[in-house]
């Protein structure tokens, strides 16, 4: 016997009625959304083997829960298949750790969108994208993981809160898969899981900012391009405690590499480089101290540790293009997280 | 022939609590101010403790910062307040 599903039953007279009715109520994000029935709505939850009433997650501040059911019912409505679900299950999961800060990222005038990076067998196993277009349109994995985690925060988490001031083009989607089969440990790994464990990995980011270098030969030249870019003044990691991701295409991966560079080293000359002077935050306003002698020569990181460089190669063949991805307002406010995806998500952390 | 779809939303979950009686005066008490942690919090929840002493005669200030403005107050830090002022003035904002 199917469970029994809480949610208020809504009597229209097609499914062309129902999108026309969730776009009148303000349930979508201005996409048409894919109905959701009972049965589909059964069936996902039957993939990721959970009980409706099972809390998945939560915004403890906004007195807001999000239970199986509910998210079962925002993943159809993005378009998920049915195998996709356990993804989704576990990046509301992820979301709602305490140390990931669900409230002011969701909620705060920067507007972060919520960069989510797939590793392990179940990114293959859903067809998720990591190579050409990577961060576009076209993939049915990467549209509808990335778009029923953010179709959870309009519908569960409370939409009102949300006051960016610019948006974000992630708020669509921002889901990605990782090339894993080169010689560098995917990033799940380096967050330490197993590689045969599949995880997303949940990171409040900006956009991505596009790194070109079709030039240089050696991989410090190359480096030194993503460092400039990753070191804006207009970025929270200047002047604050952030972390930062930094996608290497696969032709900026295959000169690196040819060198010996592993991704500790990559991480460590980034950190080492991705710097600015004191000088430079006191001519932006950013700290407010007359500039000093000696200010030219303090220099202030983008990131606090090498640690903090969430490093991913994915990307197309073809094109010299990486990008980074500055963070979110602080560390002590919100950190990357890490989840595992159960092939069964039931009794999830 | 009907079409019947499931409502994706949710409300907040509503709890019920007995809130603190409010005082006939303020003279005399103690106010605590929470500041959220963000760039100028505290000059303003200052300010307004300032003030509130002037206009009513309020004893003392307990100014406290919260080490996130993402998350809720901690708990240590409520009760720390709880057993030490009379009121609280606590809000959001950037």
């Amino acid at each position: 016997m199917s469970p029994a599903l809480m949610s208020h039953r809504i009597e229209v007279e097609s499914a062309e009625q129902a999108l026309e009715t969730f776009y009148q109520n303000g349930w979508t994000d201005g996409l048409p959304v894919v109905p959701p029935t009972e049965e589909k709505v059964l069936m996902f939850l039957g993939a990721a083997g959970l009980g409706p009433d099972e809390i998945l997650g939560s915004i403890p501040e906004r007195n807001r829960i999000f239970t199986a059911e509910k998210v079962a019912v925002n993943a159809v409505m993005a378009g998920c298949l049915p195998e996709y679900f356990p993804v989704v299950v576990a990046a509301v999961r992820g979301i709602s750790r305490p140390e990931f800060g669900l409230h002011g990222v969701s909620a705060s005038t920067a507007g972060s969108g919520i960069l989510m990076v797939v590793n392990g067998p179940v990114a293959s196993a859903c067809g998720l994208n990591n190579g050409q277009n990577l961060m576009a349109p076209g993939n049915r994995a990467n549209a509808t993981i990335g778009r029923a985690v953010r179709l959870v925060l309009y519908n569960l988490g409370g939409r009102e809160f949300d006051r960016s001031t610019l948006g974000h083009p992630g708020k669509y989607t921002y889901c990605i898969g990782e090339q894993e089969t080169g010689s560098w440990v995917p990033l799940h790994v380096m967050r330490g899981f197993k590689k045969e464990t599949s995880t997303v990995t949940l990171f409040a980011a900006e956009g991505p900012n596009q790194i070109q270098n079709h030039v240089a030969l050696k991989p410090e030249n190359i480096l030194n391009t993503i460092a400039d870019r990753m070191r804006a003044l207009g970025s929270f990691n200047m002047g604050g405690d952030c972390e930062c991701a930094v996608i290497i295409c696969p032709e900026h991966y295959e000169t690196i590499v040819r060198d010996g560079w592993t991704k500790e080293g990559v991480r460590e000359f980034l950190y080492e480089n991705a710097c600015r002077p004191l000088a430079d935050l006191k001519r932006g306003g950013l700290n407010e101290s007359p500039i000093e002698p000696g200010d030219e020569e303090k220099m202030v990181r983008t990131v606090s540790s090498p640690e903090h460089i969430l490093l991913i190669m994915a990307g197309g063949g073809a094109g010299r293009f990486s990008a980074c991805m500055p963070g979110w307002f602080s560390r002590h406010m919100s950190k990357a997280v890490t989840e595992p995806i159960g092939v069964t998500c039931a009794g999830g952390t | 022939m009907t079409y019947t779809v499931l409502d994706p939303t949710n409300v907040p979950i509503r709890t019920t609590f007995e809130p603190a009686l409010r005082p006939e005066s303020l003279k005399g008490l103690t106010l605590g101010l929470i500041d959220n942690g963000k760039k100028n919090s505290d000059y303003l929840v200052k300010k307004i403790g300032h003030r509130l002493r002037e206009l009513y005669g309020l004893s003392d200030n307990l100014h406290v910062r919260k080490p996130s403005p993402s998350h809720a107050i901690p708990r240590d830090m409520a009760e720390e307040l709880a057993g030490k002022v009379d009121l609280v003035v606590a809000g959001i904002g950037d």
